[in-house]
């Protein structure tokens, strides 16, 4: 297909073990491309996060290979890498003494030249991303004093003046209220939308993964279960046996968006959910 | 945007430079022999090329080499406690916290109880232990903290902290065997000197401490990054290993080199970094250089007030001391001590 947007990123056949022993990721393939939102989901302990380091260079494959456009990854430099994937944490220290303007400046870090500051194209860049994040007001503000939503999207900002093509996100909405949580995938689906930037996000929120992601990963120790278009992946049936929970979808108002809602294996708790429609 | 611009950075520096200079240009003028020898007689005898003259040698051989020996500790105290506060995200952190001190004090120590006396390229042999006891420190936390690479910078901390106990459990078993005569030099040697060693101890230091120093100023946009932790740093390209490697070497070998020469001056490390961040922030890039030179200048102007005391109070108590000054260490937490715990209840906490 000449018509497909050109392949990113792509995981073949990738497995993990930090100690020789235990498997944490087994035989894992995914290939992201330009301008597509992919989410990681699966239950604690399913290697979620362990993918995303291996995509970022963080750590190196055991088996199997991890391909940046038509480079392997593990071939280049650190700086390099940096230039082309950021990467977001689940948590980041909270850096007493910093303004979140500064914060996001650091992340120009790759793209740094000899000199010792940063420069006037440097500091529009970072402007720009607090700007689409909604952050500029608190360019000033010690990132300590911020909200986690605020520091979560100040953060964001900073990955985004990286000027990546690949965004990794370790679970960015987790701690956030309702209005944050969309706050943050919105941004994404922007990025995604109009900047062309690959994302992959790992998030425990499946229904807002079924909401902005286009593809979904679905892992279970270690391997993947089943991953493809959002809708194919997020269904009952799909995710009952791997959550061990009973998973039903409710459709709302009509629309074909649907609600995963859980209860106890078992219990048809759903039930009185449907009763309120 | 608040950011660290070309000229704050520079107007910044200038300012420490400034202070530095002061220093330099008022040091023949304070010490030793306080009163007899002024500043505009040491600086006309040096313009006057009058190199054998009283006011040259006590201005430049005996202040001036003092002084200069404050400034390589202050600078490499400054530093290094700036390097390893960012290094471990922790405000107590200073460059003694890995047990350098405790090695290297175990070293001088049975180097005094055994008496030694030769001098090699001018380092006394109590200098020369304490060194080798200081590396002894770092390697043995560098072995077992980097042979097994799943032991981050709280293993490291825990590594060091326990080995700078066991150095201590070592050091007062050696001074509880220790005779009277060997006690006393004990105890001096743990006050923290910069006595009347000069030039001969400065050069040979200054070969180790300004490499090092070049070394870690260089680590600062590694170190800012690392200010987010590790993941982030990796990701944004930082070598995170080769970054903790460099520090922890560096800092640990010119800290060591200080405390062979000065013995253990405490205070320093932890106080100047402290109030140089609260002052200009916590950019490494202006954090490093600016704790480096304040420290120089903090260590010079405690050192002068030492001797001042110390002229002070065998005047009132019209006895001749051997000493010509207070213990620096005393001094240094006279003056730190009370400005740390001000910053400390201003502040309401450095932690994060």
């Amino acid at each position: 297909m000449s018509d497909a947007p050109p392949t990113m990123l792509t995981a073949d056949g990738v497995c993990y073990s930090f100690d020789g022993q235990h498997d944490f990721l087994v035989d894992v393939s995914l290939t992201v491309r330009a301008g597509e939102c992919w989410g990681i989901v699966g239950p604690n302990g399913a290697g979620k996060s362990t993918l995303l380091r291996l995509l970022g260079g963080l750590a190196r494959p055991s088996r199997g290979s991890i391909q940046l456009d038509a480079a392997l990854l593990s071939a280049l430099s650190a700086i390099e890498r940096a230039k082309r994937i950021a990467y977001m944490p689940q948590r980041v220290p909270t850096a007493p003494g910093l303004t979140a303007g500064e914060v996001v400046l650091l992340g120009r870090y790759p793209h740094r030249g000899l000199g010792l500051f940063e420069s006037g194209r440097d500091v529009s860049i970072a402007r720009d991303a607090m700007a689409l994040t909604e952050t500029i007001q608190y360019i000033d503000r010690p990132i300590g004093s911020l909200s986690g939503g605020e520091a979560q999207r100040v953060h964001l900002a900073a990955a985004m003046a990286q000027a990546p093509q690949v965004l990794l996100l370790d679970e960015p909405t987790t701690a956030l209220d309702w209005r944050h949580q969309l706050a943050i995938f919105e941004i994404l689906r922007r990025l995604s939308e109009e900047r062309r930037v690959a994302v992959v996000v790992v998030t425990h929120d499946l229904n807002l993964a079924g909401r902005y992601c286009d593809s979904v990963l679905l892992l279970n120790q270690g391997r993947a279960v089943c991953s493809g278009p959002a809708g194919e992946v997020l269904r009952p049936d799909v995710l009952s046996p791997v959550f061990a929970v009973t998973v039903k979808a409710v459709a709302i108002d009509g629309r074909q968006v649907a609600m995963l809602v859980p209860s106890e294996a078992g219990d048809d708790g759903a039930a009185s959910v449907k009763g309120l429609e | 945007m608040k950011r660290l611009s070309a000229a704050r950075f520079w107007g910044m520096l200038a300012a420490c430079f400034g202070g530095l200079a002061l220093v330099v240009v008022m040091s023949p003028g304070i010490g030793t022999q306080w009163g007899t020898i002024g500043w505009r007689d040491a600086w006309q005898s040096l313009f006057r090329g009058d190199h054998d003259s009283m006011a040259f040698t006590i201005g430049f051989q005996i202040r001036m080499a003092r002084t200069v020996l404050a400034l390589q500790a202050g600078i490499t105290l400054g530093l290094c406690g700036a390097v390893f506060q960012m290094m471990f995200r922790n405000a107590l952190a200073t460059p003694y916290t890995l047990g350098v001190v405790n090695g290297g004090s175990l070293g001088a120590l049975i180097a005094v109880k055994l008496g030694w006396a030769w001098t090699l390229i001018g380092l006394t042999p109590v200098s020369i232990s304490s060194f080798v006891g200081s590396l002894f420190v770092i390697g043995l936390i560098l072995l077992i903290t980097r042979v097994n690479r799943r032991m981050g910078t709280a293993e490291l901390l825990l590594a060091g902290v326990t080995m700078g106990l066991f150095c201590s459990a070592m050091m007062m078993l050696v001074t509880y065997l220790s005779n009277q005569r060997e006690t006393f030099n004990i105890v001096r040697w743990m006050m923290g000197s910069l006595e009347a060693l000069g030039a001969q101890q400065s050069a040979p230091s200054l070969v180790l401490l300004v490499p090092s120093w070049v070394l870690l100023l260089l680590q600062a946009r590694g170190l800012n990054q690392y200010m987010l932790g590790e993941d982030l740093a990796m990701s944004r390209g930082v070598d995170v290993r080769r970054l903790q490697l460099t520090c922890l070497v560096f800092a640990s070998l010119a800290t060591s080199a200080v405390v062979a020469i000065c013995g253990p001056i405490g205070f320093v490390g932890l106080v100047v970094p402290q109030m140089t961040a609260l002052v200009l922030g916590r950019d490494c890039r202006l954090l490093l250089p600016a704790s480096a030179i304040l420290g120089g200048v903090f260590l010079a102007v405690c050192d002068w007030l030492s001797q001042i005391a110390m002229g002070m109070w065998s005047a009132i108590s019209s006895t001749t001391s051997a000493s010509a000054s207070l213990p620096i260490g005393v001094v240094t937490a006279i003056v730190g001590v009370p400005i740390f715990l001000v910053l400390l209840y201003r502040r309401g906490g450095f932690a994060e």
